[in-house]
């Protein structure tokens, strides 16, 4: 590679309050255009903001989750700028004094595991949406989303290539589903990065000029993005061209990125530390309280199964992909007492259901203690593992507990010999040709007679005892011929 | 900061606050500003080396609020005051992204 | 009855004794603003019905024997408080149609109290000036003489006050903006500690300077209306959690018997009007008499307190002023083209000239290159300036001066230079600066006959003794208070 391409991100995620950060509005997506406002989001002269404690708490803990150091002294300040999705000209962000600075995450590359740091991570609020589609000579501002609580987390510039990149946000991504403090849905706006890349000619060491492309809004994207710019710069190098610091529009339809005109000929932001918002402090125990509040991260869940419980890398991974199927893998572990057996059904049987029916596994309709019953139900043979798949289905759809599900169903595996004896014997009468080829040596014929055996049985038959059976029988008719 | 230098930069602070003055306006204003930074100027001899900046009067921290959902108002009433709406968004003319 | 001489507490006795019913009042009120505003222009607009409406409630409470202190009680309004359903122009071409959507938590508590609101009070543009003729609409004339000013940027208020076309008012004060219009016109107004009153609701021109305060015939009345008033708010994250185990009306009567107050040496300027001085000192013989100790003390840094308030309140303004775009609401220029053509000219139509300066000024300040040496420069100052205030008041119970350096001055006399406007502020930028409070009471007049002010200047959160020294004084005083003749 003739050059090293150089990436910083900074991911904005939206926090899940109730309300928003300086007001008691609704936080949530969509909706008709000015219909989750008032005098404070929308700038009204003589209005005030008044700080969310919630979206404070909530920037800790995604700091904490991000390995971050928790400013004891942390205050707001005032980001001025004339744009129309900002109502009062200024946005109420953190410029020096960020709640969070000095954290990162492991990310694995193929030359190894690689930490990309975390700068710092402060908290202020969005902007208003502009939309200008519509008429030919007007934008219209829609302030539904002012005063949304954003986390912003600021990288330094350690990502290499677009796939770091992808990693790194999908795993920041994950463990902000985590800490429970933003839903993240990129296709939903809740998440959304600028993209700052440059290059350098191999072999030197000072990064290149850089350039940012800002709000892309989907993990593709971002990788797209970067390797889109890194071929663009690398192209303008080779031709003997300096890169322009500049802000560029990302157009993921088009594959391209044009040149954005700036939102103010003067980048002059005049930060001054806002008035109206005294300043946050948190003590150690402040943050002991949220880090407790934080469950295991998926970090410390992956080492666990697959160091302790012994799955594989990849089914670990599946598993930690959401809070709650970790969760719900845990509580059936704690019951069934076998990860294995429990970690195969889940992938194997439970996630496939989610999927047919269009689930997340929020929308479990049952605890994992409740299917860990199940497991142990086949483990004690009381079910076979085909019925116990019908038992699954039929607690997803009629909520029913699996116990009922098999008494109601007849599904109780049939370990009674003098049944399972008689129904043998019956096939048997009825298979005279069948008993003559397997005497002969066709081994094939016990399958096919195991299959009749255990379809009278209606699958209750335990097939081990239809197994031992059935062999006995045939080896008395042995001695016949 | 000499007058054409001074009027220069004048101009780029009514820029920066979106002030559109006509030439009057500007010349005047400047002369304005010259004698009131002249006297913004007298601060600068002051040996504040070792002085904390006062940020907030009052020294409180942690005035929080409790995550409540309240009422909004009315789209009609944050449209209320504004002189040019359109299907419910307040109406600018096009800008070009 | 004689109007000019009415306090809120006399008015109170009057209706709860039925000499006269809530409605009467506010007639009164209301026909001597039809007769007499149009020589003051104090107010900008009346609400007659709506005031009648409240004083009908009113009235009803009182009849029930339920009358809290300002129930039925005919009071002004600056416009820059908002009131819902009401226009709120700030004086501003601006804001000349803006309907407020919601009313200001100190105006919610007078509505609590039965209050009864006369009208909306002219000011200053954006509470931006000294003498009220930055007003886009009206100059409001002091009502001692119908040549001069009011003060500003509370003129309309102060001089509703004087005129007796209200009983009291709700002013704003940010550098001295309740305090000088009530040392021009005679009357009585004060500024609470940073803070204590709620600034929801206030127009915002300098958010850690911006108080809005009482102004009355009387220390009482002010104190009356400072009880209503006061309180944290949860819509203002800068209001204080606290509230006084005594009425601020308690506190007034009390005497200063042991009392030590200090005069700022640094105040005794060659720019102090020989006759304000002299009443400096009658004054300060009067306190005396009374049994206070008065001494001089230094507080250096006050020589820059001016520079340092225009500094900081001019940044937050720029900043508090940025939201004026003509998208939401206000003035908007016609056939823009463009966002920045609309922005550009919507504020240099509907802004005034000194509004203009203030926004060049604070923007210069906060400006990249520029913040250090001007703005983080003059925060250093304020830490300076409060910390000489908070050693003087270990010493001293509270503070002295004069509230301005001259009496009212000309209408037009000061327009072309606002250095000298500036200048005036000298006395009363240092309590904004501190948080501290500090009240205006008449202490004299002038040859001319026009009303000189003294000021006391208390610790943070000490109105208490604030009420008290002025309440001693105005004791004294009180058979030499003029009333002026329109």
């Amino acid at each position: 590679m003739k050059y090293i391409p150089t990436i910083g991100l900074e991911i904005h995620s939206e926090l899940s309050t109730n309300s928003k950060i300086f007001c008691t509005c609704p936080v949530s997506f969509g909706g008709e255009p000015n219909t989750r406002c008032c005098p404070v989001c929308t700038g009204m002269p003589g209005t005030l903001p008044v700080l969310n404690k919630t979206a404070v708490e909530y920037t800790v803990k995604a700091g904490l989750a991000l390995n971050c150091e928790i400013n004891s002294f942390s205050k707001l300040d005032r980001k001025n700028y004339f744009y129309p999705d900002s109502p009062k000209a200024y946005q109420i962000s953190q410029f020096d004094l960020p709640i969070c600075k000095d954290g990162g995450l492991t990310i694995n590359t193929p030359e190894g595991e690689k930490f990309i740091r975390i700068e710092r991570i402060h908290l202020e609020e969005d902007a208003g949406k502009l939309l200008h589609d519509g008429f030919d000579k007007y934008s219209l501002a829609d302030y539904n989303r002012c005063g949304v609580p954003l986390i912003e987390i600021v990288t330094k510039p350690d990502l290499s290539s677009s796939e770091e990149a992808k990693e790194f946000v999908e795993k920041v991504r994950l463990m902000l589903l985590y800490s429970g403090v933003s839903d993240c849905r990129m296709e939903e706006g809740s998440m959304r990065a600028d993209v700052n890349v440059s290059v350098r000619p191999f072999g030197t060491d000072e990064l290149g000029t850089r350039t940012e492309m800002k709000n892309i809004n989907s993990i593709k994207a971002i990788a797209r993005s970067i390797d889109s710019e890194i071929r663009r710069q690398s192209e303008q190098l080779d031709e003997g061209k300096r890169i322009i610091q500049e802000t560029r529009r990302w157009d993921d339809n088009k594959g391209e990125s044009k040149t954005l005109r700036s939102k103010e000929d003067a980048h002059d932001y005049r930060y001054f530390p806002e008035p109206d918002i005294v300043p946050v402090t948190f003590t150690k125990e402040d943050i002991d309280i949220l880090r407790n509040m934080l469950p295991e991260l998926p970090n410390k869940r992956f080492e666990k199964y697959t160091t302790m419980l012994g799955l594989s890398e990849s089914d670990a991974n599946l598993l930690i992909s959401s809070v709650s199927l970790s969760d719900f893998f845990e509580s059936t572990t704690k019951e069934c007492g076998n990860p294995k057996t429990a970690s195969n059904f889940i992938i194997g049987e439970v996630l496939r259901k989610l999927n047919d029916n269009g689930l997340s596994s929020e929308n479990i309709p049952f605890g994992g203690n409740v299917l860990g019953r199940l497991i142990k139900m086949i483990e004690n043979e009381e079910v076979t593992a085909t019925n116990a798949k019908k038992v699954l289905s039929d607690m997803f759809d009629t909520g029913k507990e699996p116990e009922v599900i098999v008494t109601e169903n007849g599904y109780k595996v049939i370990n009674n010999t003098s049944e399972v004896e008689s129904t043998v014997k019956e096939i048997l009468l009825n298979n005279e040709k069948a008993i003559l080829e397997y005497l002969e040596g066709k081994e094939k014929t016990f399958g096919f007679l195991m299959g009749q055996c255990s379809k009278s049985l209606a699958g209750r038959g335990n097939p081990k005892v239809i197994q031992e059976i059935l062999r006995n029988e045939l080896n008395k008719r042995k001695g016949d011929i | 900061m000499t007058n054409s230098n001074s009027n220069d930069y004048i101009k780029y602070i009514a820029g920066l606050a979106k002030l559109s003055l006509n030439d009057n306006e500007m010349l005047s204003l400047a002369n304005d500003m010259q004698d009131i930074i002249g006297l913004m100027d007298t601060i600068k001899d002051i040996d504040t080396n070792n002085i904390d900046a006062t940020e907030h009067i009052s020294r409180v921290t942690n005035n929080l609020r409790e995550d409540i959902q309240g009422n909004s108002f009315s789209t009609e009433k944050i449209l209320s005051n504004s002189k040019h709406t359109i299907d419910y968004c307040f109406a600018i003319p096009k800008m070009i992204e | 009855m004689d109007i000019t001489k009415l306090t809120i507490k006399e008015a109170r006795t009057l209706l709860d004794t039925k000499q006269i019913s809530a409605v009467e009042l506010t007639n009164m009120y209301i026909g001597r603003i039809k007769s007499l505003d149009n020589k003051i222009d104090a107010y900008l607009s009346v609400s007659e019905d709506s005031a009648l409406e409240q004083a009908k409630v009113a009235q009803k409470l009182i009849d029930d024997g339920k009358s809290t202190l300002l129930c039925g009680i005919p009071l002004s309004i600056k416009d820059n408080i908002c009131i819902e359903g009401t226009k709120t122009t700030c004086a501003s071409k601006m804001l000349e149609d803006f309907v407020a959507p919601y009313t200001a938590t100190a105006v919610s508590k007078l509505h609590a109290d039965n209050a009864v609101i006369l009208g909306k009070t002219n000011l200053d543009e954006f509470a931006m000036g000294g003498s009220t003729e930055n007003s886009a609409f009206k100059q409001t004339k002091n009502p001692f003489d119908l040549t001069r000013v009011p003060g500003g940027s509370s003129g309309g208020s102060a001089a509703s006050v004087a005129a007796s076309l209200a009983l009291g008012s709700l002013g704003s004060d940010t550098g001295g903006s309740v305090r000088q219009p009530a040392a021009f016109c005679g009357v009585v107004g004060m500024k609470p500690t940073y803070g204590l009153v709620s600034r929801y609701g206030l127009v915002a021109f300098a958010s850690s300077f911006d108080q809005i305060g009482p102004i009355g015939k009387t220390v009482e009345d002010c104190a009356i209306i400072l009880d209503s008033i006061s309180g944290q708010d949860p819509k203002d994250g800068t209001s204080l959690n606290y509230k006084s185990d005594l009425s601020y009306r308690c506190s007034v009567s009390g005497d200063i018997k042991g009392f030590k107050i200090g005069l700022p040496k640094e105040y005794l300027t060659e720019g102090l009007n020989s006759e304000v001085k002299a009443s400096l000192y009658k004054s300060i013989e009067t306190l005396e008499k009374l049994g206070a100790t008065v001494e001089e003390f230094s507080i250096p840094s006050v020589k820059h307190a001016i520079a340092a308030y225009y500094l900081m309140s001019s940044a937050e303004a720029s900043s508090n002023l940025s939201r004026y775009d003509g998208v939401k609401y206000g003035y908007r220029a016609d056939n823009c083209k463009s966002f920045q053509e609309l922005i550009g000219r919507s504020r240099a139509e509907g802004f005034g000239t000194e509004v203009k300066r203030r926004i060049l000024l604070g923007t210069y300040a906060l400006a990249s290159g520029y913040y250090d040496a001007y703005y983080k420069k003059a925060l250093k100052l304020r830490t300076l300036i409060s910390q000489g205030f908070e050693e003087a008041f270990t010493k001293y119970d509270v503070v002295l001066h004069p509230t301005t350096p001259e009496t009212a001055f000309k209408l037009g006399q000061n327009t072309d230079n606002p250095l000298t406007m500036y200048l005036a502020d000298i006395y009363t930028v240092a309590a904004n600066i501190a948080g501290l409070p500090s009240i205006s009471i008449p202490c004299g007049y002038d040859l001319n006959g026009l009303p000189i002010g003294l000021s006391f200047t208390g610790k943070s959160l000490g109105e208490r003794e604030l009420f008290r020294a002025a309440g001693s004084f105005e004791a004294d005083f009180s058979n030499n208070i003029r009333v002026p003749t329109i």
